[in-house]
């Protein structure tokens, strides 16, 4: 099943720098839509692939779309060459994104993520209004839903 | 059959409007007692909250599966 808390606590254990995005950063702005995978944003540069590897080492990471193909064996310099991660582990799934349109990337949702404290460590997650921007560049009705929920939260932060 | 329980006349008499984004919501059905006690927690909270929520759909996913076999 899928435990996004222990992939989280893995990550930050291991002082990967990621942003949390998609259905997760949602459910952290207050929105009640159940999502089963994590999606995160994270820099691609080989020292984090190396840290991102060694929190998942011993729950096999390997390709979602190619589980055929067996567990990880890319090194942290190969994976930094990768766009995005499609991860399946023992633990659940995990996307890894390096692009994150329309806002850009990791360096860009960065800029306006909100800090939060999750599991006795600083952890960013994707700010309200590029959450929001995501959502709405997506057609899947699924999306807009949230879209129109987390505006609804936008709307009653501001009072 | 009951038809489904509509309550968005309780929304929208209960709580404020706090503009065009909030009454759409409304409309759209999403559950504004739901959200209000959703932002009364951290983040942290949310995402504690939504994985036992996973869990408790996996524990009844399981057993109606094992009740489809017997």
């Amino acid at each position: 099943m899928q435990e996004s808390d222990e992939l989280l606590r893995r990550l930050l254990r291991n002082g990967v720098e990621f942003v949390i995005v998609g259905g997760l950063a949602a459910i952290a702005h207050g929105a009640q839509r159940m999502t089963q995978d994590l999606d995160i944003t994270a820099a691609f540069t080989s020292e984090n692939m190396a840290r991102l590897l060694a929190a998942l080492r011993d729950v096999h990471p390997r390709n979602a779309t190619r589980p055929d193909l067996g567990e990880l064996k890319a090194s942290p310099e190969e994976l930094a060459r990768y766009r995005n991660l499609y991860l399946l582990t023992d633990i659940g799934r995990l996307d890894v994104l390096g692009e994150l349109p329309p806002i850009g990337g990791y360096a860009e949702a960065l800029v306006h993520a909100l800090k939060v404290e999750i599991f006795g460590s600083a952890c960013a997650v994707l700010g309200l209004e590029d959450l929001i921007r995501i959502k709405r560049s997506l057609a899947r009705p699924k999306d807009q839903e949230v879209a129109a929920e987390l505006e609804m939260i936008r709307e009653r932060l501001r009072g | 059959m009951d038809a489904p329980i509509d309550l968005r006349p309780i929304f929208r008499s209960e709580w404020p409007s706090y503009g065009p984004a909030w009454d759409r919501g409304v409309e759209l059905g999403i559950d504004v007692g739901e959200l209000e006690r959703n932002l009364k927690l951290t983040p942290e909270q949310r995402i504690l909250q939504h994985q036992r929520l996973l869990r408790l759909a996996e524990m009844m996913r399981g057993a109606v599966a094992n009740a489809r076999v017997r």
